[in-house]
């Protein structure tokens, strides 16, 4: 009687164990290929090094609206600078992000100051994080990946302290392995603001990817935003660009 | 009938969804030649205080007045021309003011006017007036050696340029230093050129060094007139949290002459080595709340004593004296129209970007405190930018302070202005 309860406990105990590693070998193996799958979404929402031109509306309740016009440059995983084409009260005010550092050039100031991923250079939803958002696998850490209604369901976690959002829940289209909405949270897990990836559209260069990006958050009820990506094109890019000497010469980049 | 009314309203309704999210670029396409024009209107109602010397010997012999308004209109062309590497720009600005003592007065400046020729993405060349902006502080930046002082009622105004040569290296790299640029730069100085960069007819070089090294911003600046050393600075700006910035800038410089007035009601001028430096912080809280703090030491300023003999000597020439008054007022227009007259001062600033959620909107408050004398200036700023192309903006400033102390003796007690900016 005895000989057998051991034998049932040692049993329960081999499986519990053998259960545990297996799941944490399985869940082990979805995070590797949740982050690889990350990869290939960053690829496909943008050439590693490309230049584009954006278009941000910010909607108030009332329906109003103002729009925004930036050229945007960007080379690998931690350079990026912009600069805004409309309206004219602000051509030529430009931002600079090299990893984690930002800069903000306005042309009467004359001189780049350094900002943060928080702030807003054009007010209302977007922060600067969002109008020079980095390679998603460059900032964040996939945790964890599941299945969701024909998608797939990233929860990712930043790599630093630095980052605009600790946590990002991103819903994948499979298809076309781009995002369909994501969910940016802070460390105490509050929605910030969700992201509506919208319109597939053929860029060409085989860049086929979502042209609109609708922003709603809890912080502005009934405040939207949205982005419209236009002309994304590979382009090589000299590193030197993305220095604070070039900041006023962004513009003249255009081809 | 039905299906092909709904028909109707679906094709319409996808056509508005579709329109809503246009986006023609071809419009923003690269053209060889660009333009803005930039049209101010900007009132200023100012609170004269009677009590101050400023106010006695600027009215002396003239009929008394409480406030003083100013109307000031500006219209300013900025445009450029691209040529293969070669870009000319042009920055022209005519204004025109009309004062309470029916003072008309029209002044045309050329900003800038320039030409840069892109050699490589390393190498660039800018031939003509240019305007130079250097530092880190907000208030102050005495590493501008080639820039004129920013006003402290318009930190972000753009300023007019100096004519020069400045040549740019930049490349970048991988590791600890992650960029770095040198800048030469040549100021000549001569009677008709440059006259109000250094006194007299010089020729001068100006070296600007910065290097971005583990994330910190490192400038480093030298300044040769004729050949002989005459200042040295550095500055440097980072980030120690995502939110929060913290700046410094330091200046040395040789042999600065400072007129100074002393009990006897003489002007002396002495010449010392001097210290300038700045140090400050910015930080952004979760509620989206910007500080700004300064502290800044103006190593040539007066000290209390100084400002007192020159008040004393106000109220001696209004009172007692009249020859002492061209000397006087000599001496206000060429030594006392400095931004910073003492030598310590405190700034701190607050601006809360979209408060209640009306975008476009930030209103912020500063105190400017001289920590030599007690006295201070307050402000604050309303700015709204709702409107395509149009900037409106609220501005007050109070100022406080005792007997003899800066912003106590100072023409005004209080002014507010309204600014409207349209941009085409």
């Amino acid at each position: 009687m005895l000989n057998k309860t051991r034998i049932s406990k040692k049993l329960i105990f081999s499986i519990v164990i053998l259960t545990i590693s297996f799941s944490s070998l399985f869940s082990e193996e979805a995070v590797e290929a949740g982050n690889k799958l990350l990869k290939e979404i960053d690829r496909n929402l943008t050439p590693e090094s490309f230049e584009s031109l954006k278009k941000i509306i910010n909607i108030e309740p009332d329906g109003k609206e103002k729009e925004f016009v930036l050229y945007v440059l960007k080379k690998g995983n931690d350079k990026m600078v912009t600069t805004f084409l409309a309206p004219k009260s602000e051509i030529g005010r430009s931002t600079l992000r090299l990893d984690e550092n930002m800069w903000l050039y306005i042309p009467n100031v004359g001189r780049p100051m350094r900002i943060t991923s928080l702030q807003s250079v054009i007010g209302g939803i977007f922060n600067n994080s969002d109008i020079m958002q980095l390679d998603y696998s460059a900032e964040y850490d996939v945790i964890e990946m599941t299945d969701e209604n024909n998608e797939k369901l990233l929860n990712l976690k930043a790599k630093t302290t630095s980052v605009a959002y600790d946590q990002l829940k991103m819903w994948v289209n499979t298809n076309h392995k781009t995002p369909s909405k994501i969910e940016c949270y802070t460390a105490s897990g509050m929605l910030i603001k969700t992201l509506h990836f919208k319109e597939i559209k053929d860029f060409g260069n085989g860049i086929i990817r979502p042209s609109v990006l609708e922003t709603d958050s809890p912080l502005h009820k009934d405040y939207k935003a949205v982005m419209i990506y236009a002309n994304i094109k590979p382009r090589k890019i000299d590193d030197e660009v993305f220095t604070l000497n070039y900041m006023d010469k962004i513009i003249d980049l255009r081809e | 009938m039905k299906k092909i009314i709904l028909c109707l309203f679906l094709v319409s309704t996808a056509s508005i969804s579709a329109q809503e999210y246009s986006f023609d670029f071809e419009e923003f396409e690269k053209k060889p030649y660009e333009f803005i024009v930039n049209f101010k209107i900007q009132p200023d109602f100012t609170l004269l205080n009677k009590s101050s010397e400023l106010y006695s010997l600027n009215f002396y012999n003239k009929e008394e007045k409480k406030y003083w308004d100013s109307y000031n209109a500006s219209l300013e062309f900025k445009g450029s021309y691209e040529f293969s590497k070669f870009k000319f720009s042009l920055d022209i600005i005519d204004q025109l003011s009309y004062t309470t003592s029916d003072v008309f007065e029209n002044k045309f400046n050329i900003y800038e006017l320039f030409g840069n020729a892109d050699f490589s993405t390393n190498f660039s060349l800018q031939i003509g007036k240019k305007s130079v902006k250097w530092g880190k502080g907000y208030i102050w930046n005495p590493v501008s050696f080639v820039g004129r002082q920013k006003d402290i009622n318009d930190i972000d105004a753009g300023l007019e340029g100096f004519w020069l040569m400045k040549l740019d290296y930049v490349k970048s790299l991988s590791g600890i230093l992650q960029n770095f640029s040198i800048t030469p730069v040549i100021v000549p100085v001569t009677e008709d050129v440059n006259e109000d960069f250094q006194t007299g007819t010089s020729f001068n070089f100006i070296l600007h060094n910065y290097f971005l090294i583990k994330d910190t911003d490192i400038d480093f600046y030298l300044f040769m007139k004729d050949d002989k050393f005459q200042r040295f600075g550095f500055d440097f700006a980072r980030n120690v949290l995502p939110s929060w910035e913290i700046h410094a800038e330091y200046v040395f410089e040789k042999d600065v002459i400072t007129d100074w007035w002393n009990s006897d009601f003489v002007v002396e001028s002495t010449a010392d080595d001097t210290h300038d430096f700045l140090f400050g912080t910015r930080i952004l809280f979760e509620s989206n709340t910007t500080l700004i703090v300064e502290y800044l030491h103006n190593d040539a300023g007066l000290d209390t004593r100084q400002m007192k003999n020159f008040f004393d000597a106000i109220e001696f020439a209004v009172s007692e004296d009249p020859d002492l008054l061209p000397i006087v007022q000599k001496y206000q227009s060429e030594s006392f129209s400095a931004q910073f007259l003492m030598k310590d001062y405190l700034y701190a600033k607050i601006s809360q970007p979209e408060p209640f959620d009306i975008l476009y909107f930030t209103p912020s408050v500063f105190v400017l405190y001289n920590i030599n004398d007690t006295s201070e200036m307050i402000g604050g700023e309303f700015n709204y930018s709702r409107f395509e192309n149009l900037n409106l903006k609220f501005k007050y400033s109070l100022l406080f302070g005792e007997e003899n102390s800066e912003f106590g003796e100072k023409i005004s007690s209080g002014k507010i202005s309204f600014l409207m900016e349209y941009v085409f």
